[in-house]
């Protein structure tokens, strides 16, 4: 049988980190609980000062946790230096070396890892660079790359050695929606060899590509899970644009054992007896069963949409991070 | 505080070696790579040689002014301004890799290549100790190496040159 720990990539247990101002002591991590999944995409979301990249840097052994441990593939990371050979990191806003170009930056950072040291080196830098859009740079100083071009010669280091484990902080912060596809495109193509555990404030992003979520919030984490259950559990809400009179309809609804409560959105125009509601409804099934038979039994009333509001990873990350219930 | 104690010593086990010889490559090539070593290597020149000189032309009538004093040494300019070379270039060495390497450092942290390095399977130990061996590559080449070579040829042991300063100094000091 598999020891539990060799299932994550990454797990933590208490992980804690107060940092000391003279006399003072500042809380950035409280007992942090991560499971990261092995082949996950796992989006580690927070507002700014949530502790993202102070528990980044502990993953990487770059600061010490001030309580609490951290297994990497099972091993404790602060025995085991030989674990960053299977970690590639993406730093939020990286630098390189002014003076080397982008095939120098990439040879550099290979011979630190013993599986680098091959003859087919040449042959996977250059597919690196091609994998992140920089062929026609790799000659240049990383001096003149732009934000954009270094968060690519970013990425493509930190996969040099093929980890099993990337670590990215904000990957797709600096680029245009052309370069964040692509990053989105390469994240979900590393999906079947890696685990991959990143920070990010684009939602839309973590909603396309991650299958696992945590959000932190003032050091704590306030929710993780799947995508899935983090944006089932908000309430069922359907969607309801008709013309036709909205009294009758909405004392019909209102009967229904399955209606919590209606409400108006301010989009439709009464004057024109075009109307737009949202349904909250109780019962999700009875709800699937009711819905379209009462609207439709309605007089005059001629249906335009009517559909099932999804829930947003913006709107459960807003209501987790402002306090609200989801 | 006592959970920042707990762990303070929690250091990740690592060989200090570990990434040192391509770091230290890295950093060789940042002192050699451009025009900057040509101008370390005439400022040390001027520097180190320049005091030289200038003890061996004064020290002459520093022993004039305490001669008939049995405190004052017998000093040969040559040797004294030898050992002023070696105590300068030493001294300087040592303040200079130390100031040289915390820049650095410094530098890197700033503009966040440090935490970038630092991420790789690499012992924070090899990261200091590549800028140490560089600098002291360095330095020993460029203030010693070099200042030294000069000197030589300017006042060689064996071989007569057509001017020898410090003789023709002294000589000049004596007729004083």
């Amino acid at each position: 049988m598999i020891p539990a720990s060799q299932e994550f990539a990454i797990e933590t247990t208490g992980l804690k980190k107060v940092y000391q101002r003279g006399s003072q002591s500042i809380s950035a991590l409280e007992q942090l609980d991560l499971r990261v999944p092995k082949h996950s995409i796992f989006g580690f979301l927070g507002p700014n000062g949530a502790g993202k990249t102070t528990t980044m840097k502990l993953l990487l052994g770059l600061t010490r946790p001030s309580s609490g441990s951290i297994q990497i593939f099972g091993k404790d990371l602060h025995q085991n230096l030989s674990i960053r050979t299977r970690i590639g990191y993406m730093p939020q806003s990286p630098r390189f070396y002014p003076h080397l170009t982008a095939r120098q930056t990439l040879r550099f950072s290979a011979r630190f890892y013993p599986q680098c040291r091959t003859s087919q080196l040449d042959k996977r830098i250059d597919e690196m660079l091609t994998l992140v859009g920089l062929e026609s740079r790799a000659d240049r100083p990383v001096g003149g790359f732009s934000g954009g071009e270094r968060q690519r010669l970013g990425l493509a280091q930190a996969q040099i050695h093929q980890p099993d484990l990337l670590i990215l902080d904000e990957p797709a912060a600096a680029l245009d929606p052309v370069g964040r596809n692509d990053v989105l495109r390469i994240m979900d193509r590393l999906r079947e060899q890696a685990t991959i555990f990143y920070s990010t404030h684009i939602l839309d992003d973590v909603q396309q590509v991650s299958d696992t979520v945590a959000i932190l919030k003032h050091g704590k984490l306030v929710a993780q899970g799947s995508i899935h259950s983090l944006l089932s559990t908000g309430e069922t809400v359907y969607q309801l644009q008709f013309k036709g009179p909205a009294e009758p309809t909405y004392t019909r609804l209102m009967q229904s054992d399955w209606v919590q409560r209606v409400e108006t959105l301010p989009y439709g125009d009464p004057s024109n007896e075009h109307q737009e509601w949202q349904i909250f409804v109780i019962d999700e099934q009875a709800a699937q069963a009711g819905i379209l038979p009462l609207l439709n039994n309605g007089q005059n009333v001629q249906l335009i949409a009517f559909f099932r509001k999804k829930v947003e990873l913006e709107q459960v990350f807003l209501d987790l991070v402002q306090g609200e219930p989801v | 505080m006592n959970e920042l104690n707990n762990t303070s010593n929690n250091a990740l086990a690592a060989p200090w070696w570990n990434g040192f010889e391509n770091l230290l490559c890295k950093e060789n090539s940042e002192w050699w790579r451009t025009s900057r070593w040509i101008k370390h290597a005439l400022l040390w020149l001027v520097i180190c040689n320049g005091f030289s000189v200038l003890l061996m032309f004064a020290l002459p009538y520093i022993m004039l002014a305490g001669q008939g004093d049995p405190a004052m040494p017998a000093l040969d300019p040559l040797d004294a301004g030898i050992n002023l070379f070696a105590i300068a270039s030493m001294t300087g060495i040592s303040i200079g890799i130390a100031l040289i390497a915390q820049g650095q450092v410094i530098d890197e942290k700033l503009f966040g290549t440090a935490e970038w390095v630092l991420s790789k399977p690499i012992a924070r130990s090899a990261f200091l100790l590549a800028k140490i061996a560089s600098s002291l590559i360095a330095t020993l080449t460029l203030m010693v190496a070099s200042p030294a070579s000069s000197c030589t040829r300017c006042c060689p042991c064996e071989w007569e040159p057509p001017f020898q300063s410090s003789r023709f100094l002294s000589s000049k000091a004596s007729s004083a």
